[in-house]
């Protein structure tokens, strides 16, 4: 065996391990993103990365009713709603993977999903 | 031939290690793979509704079972226990609504499941000295903490709801399955108790099924039936009380438990810079206001794990553990203002963890 195969062995090798780990090791921000469902529906999913520019997805409802959702960076937050307790204003700004804004009253729900592998099942609150 | 040989020795060489390679290829997606699929056949199915006033999350993680109707027939039963126990008119006139309308003038007769849950609501209130309050409901009206018209009271609003509300003045008759509230003007309210029961009766209808491992989560109210699909217990994050939902700062350990919640991050509004939460002492008739931010139940039935965080909650920190530690099958997890972890005799590095420094298990 020549230098060479030694080499090429070690490179190939370093590859495969490479190939298969990235997915367990390489946990990037760009893979997260929110989704926002509606009623039960999936009413839009967007990417929440450093790179993204701001934008606004006003969810428009029956009756005049609206959740006004802004995603900047990466960071999504409910700016404005219809409903009477604001309890998804208050909520503020979320960004790690498992945070959610609910709005009850417009059946609203704004949640970040993450690549990595979630710790726990559930949140209890 | 030797020249042959030699060539034919240099040729096999890399491809002996090309095969290796593959081999190695092979051996570690096999590795990764199996992983990925067992996590593929265990991925677990939910279902969500909005009910009850809350977000109602179903999830079985279940690879045998396939049978979704089960989803149906939870969802119809959370609305059927709705039906009969709501406070809100809307959507006709529940079992509760009716036994309010009826304060002062008679006895109504009552289906089962109303007469069970107010018979433990009434047990509770009793165990905690009257800081859960199945009466509670003139002052839960007055406030209004979670509508569009939640204001501060006047002090003589609250003096005059306070003698209306008394548990003991709810008068239950086991043999006609029926109750009368002696006063008029008296409100039950199983805010904080329906959804407790809304989740042992999903837990038997999954069980019935033949469902072996899901959680239910009644908007945060969490019971979880057996263990993961691997054996391994659920986890389950833990509310920080000062950051967005889904921001925890412990772990639960649950095997067949339920845990239930109740803090003063749920449900509240602003007036002139001061935070009103919804958990109102039923002696004071205003927010209680103790060294608390939440409290946690773990056992066996949501029911009462629900009524204990709030009447545990009520009690506060000192009375509230001592209430606990005299029932051997719950367990609590105090999170006090100053970041500060209190925990019953049951809780231990087995079945809960604190994943944020800034919490302190005292």
């Amino acid at each position: 065996m020549k230098k060479g195969d030694i080499f090429l062995i070690i490179l190939l090798l370093i590859a495969a391990v490479l190939w298969f780990g990235k997915d367990v090791f390489w946990v990037d921000s760009a893979h997260k993103q929110a989704v926002i469902i509606v009623d039960g529906q999936v009413y839009a999913t967007l990417p929440l990365s450093s790179s993204k520019e701001r934008s606004e997805i006003p969810v428009k409802l029956p009756g005049n009713n609206y959740v006004h959702i802004i995603s900047e960076k990466d960071q999504i937050w409910v700016e404005n709603s219809s409903c009477p307790d604001k309890v998804c204003v208050k909520t503020g700004k979320i960004a790690k993977a498992g945070q959610s804004v609910v709005c009850l009253p417009n059946k609203t729900i704004v949640y970040i999903e993450g690549s990595e592998k979630q710790e726990v099942d559930d949140i209890s609150f | 031939m030797n020249f042959q040989k030699l060539k034919l020795t240099k040729a096999v060489k890399p491809v002996n290690f090309i095969i290796f390679i593959f081999a190695f290829y092979v051996f570690i997606s096999f590795v990764f793979l199996t992983g990925c699929t067992s996590k593929d056949n265990s991925e677990p199915v939910s279902r969500s509704a909005f009910m009850m006033g809350t977000l109602v999350k179903l999830t079985i993680h279940d690879p045998h079972f396939k049978d979704e109707t089960v989803f149906d027939r939870a969802f119809a039963r959370i609305a059927e226990i709705e039906s009969k126990m709501t406070i809100n008119a809307e959507g006709g006139e529940s079992e509760i609504v009716r036994l309010n309308n009826f304060a002062g003038k008679d006895f109504l007769r009552l289906s089962s499941d109303t007469f069970y849950v107010l018979k433990k609501a009434v047990h509770y209130s009793e165990i905690s000295g009257g800081k859960f309050d199945v009466t509670i409901g003139p002052l839960v009206k007055l406030w209004n903490i979670g509508t569009e018209e939640a204001a501060v009271p006047t002090e003589q609003q609250i003096a005059e709801r306070l003698p209306l509300v008394n548990y003991q003045n709810l008068i239950l008759d086991e043999q006609n399955s029926s109750a009368i509230l002696a006063k008029a003007g008296m409100l039950v309210d199983l805010g904080a108790i329906a959804k407790g029961y809304a989740a042992d009766e999903l837990a038997k209808i999954f069980r019935e099924a033949g469902v072996k491992h899901a959680i239910i989560n009644l908007g945060g109210n969490i019971l979880t039936i057996n263990q993961k699909p691997d054996g391994s217990t659920w986890k389950l994050g833990l509310q920080d009380p000062l950051e967005p939902r889904g921001d925890y700062m412990g772990i639960v350990m649950l095997k067949d438990q339920t845990l239930v919640s109740s803090g003063t991050y749920e449900r509240y509004f602003e007036a002139d810079g001061k935070r009103y939460h919804h958990l109102i002492n039923p002696q004071t008739g205003y927010p209680e206001n103790n060294s608390l931010m939440s409290v946690s139940i773990i056992g066996k039935h949501s029911i009462d794990a629900d009524a204990l965080s709030t009447a545990v909650f009520l009690l506060g920190l000192e009375k509230g553990l001592q209430l606990i530690e005299s029932l051997p099958d719950y367990e609590a997890i105090f999170i006090t203002t100053d970041k500060k972890v209190y925990v019953s005799s049951g809780i231990n590095a087995e079945n809960f963890q604190i994943t944020k420094e800034e919490y302190q298990l005292q």
